[in-house]
């Protein structure tokens, strides 16, 4: 396969959709000047994974070429795995109820002495606002009305 | 074996064979926003999977479409330099050899 056979194989595969795709894209507007996102808390927590040394590389290549810290892919990655497990518990799920998982993380962030997002980005209120209802102005009427 | 016990031996025999040959993976710890890492123990605690272990896949899976969404000028930086290299484990590079977008290994017999 030539180099421009490849470049067209490699188009074939390629998912806008993917977290992939989204995080080359914010990695290009980072190195042409772009800011990061904000950061709420200064302190942050640990968590530690298991990487293939192969894949570990690979990262370290990606880093110095988009002028960030291998940890700040990373982060990008994982977290934005974390909202997506989150986002699919099951509803039917009895046992694990998403909007007390919710709370229950809520409150630990306050717990532990952290600062929370705004409202409309907290756990709680992600899982909330779900409801078909919530922000509906014609229930708000009717809530008014009683 | 229905497709969720399937499903779980798959997941368990994986984390043992990563348990098992952790000669080509390192532990490698992440700085994340509380907001997350909380949520992460959380599931973990409620789900009983390992932290570690999980996201090896999921970030192999995450430089695979990486590489292929990366424009040419990076892709021959980063990736070109692989063509006809050896991969020992089961890693993104390898599978995008295997796809046909980084060149085979030849060896000279």
């Amino acid at each position: 396969m030539n180099n421009e056979e490849k470049a067209t194989a490699r188009q074939d595969l390629v998912d806008s959709n993917s977290l992939g795709f989204k995080l080359v894209q914010h990695l290009e507007e980072l190195r042409k000047g772009g800011e990061k996102p904000s950061k709420l808390n200064k302190k942050t927590m640990t968590a530690t994974v298991k990487v293939n040394d192969e894949d570990l590389n690979f990262l370290s290549d990606l880093a110095k070429t988009f002028e960030v810290s291998r940890n700040y892919i990373l982060q990008m990655l994982v977290q934005n795995d974390i909202k997506t497990m989150f986002s699919n518990i099951s509803s039917d799920n009895v046992e694990i109820d998403q909007a007390i998982l919710a709370d229950g993380v809520d409150s630990a962030i306050s717990e532990k002495g952290f600062k929370h997002e705004y409202r409309g980005k907290t756990w709680y209120w992600d899982t909330v606002q779900r409801d078909p209802d919530f922000g509906n102005p014609e229930r708000a009427k009717g809530l008014l009305e009683i | 074996m229905s497709n969720n016990a399937k499903d779980f031996i798959q997941e368990r025999c994986k984390e043992r064979a990563k348990e098992k040959d952790s000669s080509v993976y390192t532990n490698v710890s992440i700085r994340l926003d509380p907001k997350y890492a909380l949520m992460l123990q959380s599931l973990s605690k409620e789900y009983n999977f390992s932290i570690s272990t999980s996201f090896t896949d999921l970030i192999k899976q995450h430089l695979i479409d990486i590489a292929i969404s990366l424009d040419e000028k990076d892709f021959k930086n980063i990736i070109s330099p692989h063509d006809g290299a050896w991969f020992s484990s089961d890693s993104a590079l390898k599978e995008l050899q295997s796809e046909g977008i980084i060149q085979q290994t030849s060896f000279d017999l």
